[in-house]
């Protein structure tokens, strides 16, 4: 049989669509629509939220390094804090942008799909950047608060050697965060927030993306 | 236009356009159940990008294929990623689900034949035979898609010749 055939036979088919129009209906009456729409303003506002929080963190970093710049490590902190402020906003600021380029899913499938492998493998990189560091910033982040709260700066009066041994005991968390995530992974958890971080961490979601930007290029070029 | 005016003119237009809706829930999902969620899923997805349709730009058909195409790519994507790292194609069983659930084999025996076939495709080249059967000219397939027509029209004619040649096989065993 030639394919021409079965268009033939395709095109004689007869879809049942009783059950399926009615889905359709019933999306409009119970304005399940319009909670769609609501939802999608809501993640919007919350992204732009977040450049907001950002920006009051960096603006108080850098005033916090300008503050302390006679004292080295509270200078060093200071201007730690405010590098990690400046990739947060620029990783939500390229997330919010790659996800302008999807928003509407109606760009030719090729284009949408490899934008979505790129969006997927962006947040692979942006988790691991910005939230592994938390083992170690913590103490950072803790150290500026109490400076600027009560004006006890903790490197000092916790010794510089604590002060270090925590650091490396953040460096060891992190070490075991990636290898609980590989033994994690692969596995149904019951958040979907936590799947994915557990995907992320153990480069799965990146083995996904490559791969989906692999059958992408290859359904190009065969 | 009004909100309600607005809503008038989508649900006229996705009640004219449906079969495209129902036709890629059909061929991306595995089960009654998996096919209307998929319904659904397109639905709304359509809902929430008609606001930036614009009709100079492309025809409502195309834009349609776009968006119901990549939701149901995208969710196939998802699903095949949650159960395992493996494409698995679909079967007879999950292609009953484009006619309702009525066993394909007693609709028509081309039918099953087309499913088999179709049933060993990826996502993507399930999208292009989808387009063909549907009729749509090589132009707009080529502008759903994002391919040129000239490599529509090289990937339809290699379909046609993998078509042609497992249909030789088959008669070749079967004789």
């Amino acid at each position: 049989m030639e394919l021409d055939e079965m268009k033939q036979a395709w095109a004689r088919m007869d879809l049942r669509q009783d059950g399926m129009e009615a889905l359709l209906r019933q999306d409009f009456r119970e304005r399940r629509m319009e909670k769609t729409r609501a939802s999608m303003r809501w993640s919007l506002l919350w992204q732009a939220m977040e450049i907001a929080a950002w920006l009051a963190f960096v603006v108080f970093a850098a005033s916090f390094w300008v503050d302390h710049r006679h004292t080295t490590h509270l200078l060093v902190i200071g201007l730690l804090l405010h590098a990690y402020g400046i990739a947060a906003i620029w990783s939500t600021a390229t997330q919010l942008f790659l996800l302008s380029r999807i928003y509407l899913f109606d760009a030719p499938v090729l284009v949408l799909q490899r934008r979505l492998a790129q969006l997927r493998r962006f947040r692979f990189y942006s988790t691991l950047a910005l939230g592994l560091p938390w083992w170690c910033l913590w103490l950072l982040a803790t150290t500026v608060g109490m400076v600027w709260l009560s004006g006890v700066d903790l490197y000092a009066v916790a010794s510089p050697g604590w002060f270090w041994a925590t650091l490396g005991v953040g460096v060891l968390g992190i070490g075991f965060s990636l290898r609980l995530a590989r033994h994690l992974a692969g596995r149904q958890l019951r958040s979907p927030t936590l799947q994915r971080l557990v995907e992320d961490m153990s480069g799965r979601s990146l083995l996904r993306a490559s791969r989906q930007l692999d059958e992408i290029a290859r359904f190009e070029q065969e | 236009m009004t909100a309600r005016q607005h809503q008038q003119r989508f649900e006229s237009l996705l009640h004219e356009h449906r079969r495209i809706v129902f036709k890629v829930a059909g061929l991306y999902s595995r089960s009654a159940a998996d096919r209307d969620d998929l319904v659904q899923e397109i639905s709304a997805q359509l809902w929430r990008s008609f606001g930036g349709y614009d009709p100079a730009r492309a025809k409502f058909s195309t834009w349609m294929y776009r968006i119901a195409l990549n939701v149901a790519i995208s969710q196939a994507r998802r699903e095949r990623w949650s159960e395992s790292d493996r494409f698995e194609p679909l079967d007879t069983h999950h292609l009953e689900t484009i006619g309702g659930g009525e066993p394909v084999a007693e609709q028509d025996k081309r039918l099953g034949a087309l499913y088999a076939f179709i049933g060993q495709l990826d996502e993507l080249n399930r999208a292009l035979i989808l387009l063909y059967l549907e009729d749509r000219s090589y132009t707009e397939m080529a502008e759903i898609l994002g391919l040129s027509e000239t490599n529509v029209a090289t990937k339809i004619s290699r379909i046609k010749q993998k078509l042609r040649g497992q249909m030789t096989a088959t008669q070749a065993t079967g004789a």
